[in-house]
């Protein structure tokens, strides 16, 4: 009995992998990646993470204001938008991860120096962080943008952390030549 | 009367196969792919002249083609190595460790139970059992390539695809098929009949159409960092994810 468990398990699984095979988007690990990556920093620290950004959004003075109006109707549509736009910052945060994921396996897979132990753990971390993301996702759905604000405060420290290291990775990774042609500029304007 | 058509489809299909392997010089590029496909082609059509003319030599000789067809199977897996992986070595070093072990397996169920079968009659009894383990670790080889693949985002080209969706998919149904065969019995071996020649055909169909001519592989475009940057590249990245899963567990615990 195990053992047709485990072969129609595996069989299934395989036809899956294979469909998804069939259907899945091609990634390349070229310079596309570097600027996608480039974009998904710029985006988190520009765009998304600021922390005056997020404490505008979750402010609790807005609701309390709305709150003071006693108008039940305006209330559910301001905590409706809210809600809408705590989902879309989140999910915007889970996704530009996912894009630095991208560009570390895009750089990682050309490296014969590979180590596969440091592979599985980085993979076990990424899919642990991301899984944290979506719980929040779920959280803000079923309780609303006001019910922790604490958390979505400490998702934006988080992401921002991710943020700073990305930025000291996607330095180091930045070809020489481009820093080469910096300094070269800089010592032609000495002269 | 059907089967019998399916085998002789399944013949023209691999006859074609070949054709235009050789027409578009396919067969250098890719040779473990059409050594496979050779052997299937040849033992297909030698069984099914012996089938017409002398049934007992078919019963003998179609346990033997068979392990030697599951055998060479391994081929594409080959094939999958050497053109999917040869342009990134991290991904390819991945992929060789958990590929050995399982080819390990593979060998040791496709060349050591044949040879210590003393005869067709324990090969045949070995075969419908061992046919089955042996396609579950060809399958799950299988599974762990595409993961890596499809982990890496590496890219690769017509040939290599219907390669892998042709074969994949035949892995897949024949491991499901001999599963439920061996639980439900008798009473499946009229659904079986049809189920695993079709999805071989579909294969056929798959390969003949994804190797009608030569698509090679595209190049990675530029690569990043020099190879012994890998070190400094997976601490800045594990520096990265443990700050921010630090931090998500204690979000977790407000």
């Amino acid at each position: 009995m195990i053992q047709l468990i485990l072969s129609l398990l595996i069989g299934s699984l395989l036809l899956l992998s294979v469909a998804s095979f069939v259907f899945r988007r091609r990634a390349e690990g070229s310079s596309v990646d570097l600027v996608e990556a480039r974009q998904a920093l710029n985006a988190l620290q520009g765009g998304l993470l600021p922390a005056e950004l997020v404490a505008r959004i979750f402010d609790r003075t807005d609701l309390e204001y709305v709150n003071m109006q006693r108008s039940p109707e305006v209330r559910e549509l301001f905590l409706e938008e809210r809600k809408r736009i705590a989902l879309v910052w989140v999910g915007r945060v889970r996704k530009q991860i996912t894009r630095l994921k991208s560009f570390h396996l895009g750089s990682a897979r050309f490296y014969a120096g590979l180590d596969l132990r440091t592979e599985l753990s980085l993979a076990l971390d990424f899919a642990r962080l991301l899984f944290a993301c979506r719980m929040l996702e779920v959280f803000v759905q079923l309780r609303g943008p006001y019910a922790a604000p604490r958390i979505l405060g400490a998702t934006a420290a988080t992401a921002a952390k991710v943020c700073s290291v990305s930025q000291e990775s996607l330095a180091f990774l930045t070809p020489v030549y481009a820093v080469r042609a910096v300094n070269g500029s800089a010592r032609h304007a000495d002269f | 009367m059907l089967s019998l058509t399916i085998w002789v489809l399944g013949i023209a299909l691999e006859a074609m196969l070949l054709y235009r392997g050789v027409r578009a010089g396919l067969v250098s590029r890719y040779p473990n792919f059409y050594i496979y496909a050779s052997s299937l082609f040849l033992s297909d059509s030698f069984l099914y002249l012996t089938y017409l003319w002398k049934p007992t030599l078919y019963d003998k000789w179609s346990w033997y083609t068979g392990f030697l067809s599951l055998f060479l199977g391994c081929g594409i897996l080959l094939e999958i190595f050497r053109h999917v992986f040869s342009e990134y070595a991290g991904a390819e070093k991945f992929a060789r460790v958990c590929g050995f072990a399982m080819l390990g397996a593979v060998i040791c169920f496709a060349v050591i139970y044949p040879l210590v079968a003393p005869s067709s009659a324990v090969a045949r009894a070995l075969y419908v059992r061992l046919q089955r383990d042996f396609v579950a670790v060809q399958a799950f080889l299988l599974l762990g390539l595409l993961q890596i693949i499809s982990y890496y985002g590496l890219s690769m080209a017509r040939n290599l695809r219907g390669m892998i969706v042709g074969y994949g998919q035949a892995l897949g149904v024949t491991l499901i098929a001999l599963a439920l065969r061996s639980y439900i019995g008798p009473q499946f071996q009229s659904t079986w009949v049809y189920v695993q020649p079709l999805s071989y055909l579909t294969a056929l169909v798959v390969w003949l159409v994804a190797l009608w001519s030569y698509r090679p592989n595209p190049k990675p475009k530029s690569r990043i960092g020099a190879d012994g940057d890998y070190d400094g590249l997976a601490s800045r990245t594990r520096e990265m994810v443990s700050a921010a899963s630090s931090e998500l567990v204690k979000v977790e615990r407000l």
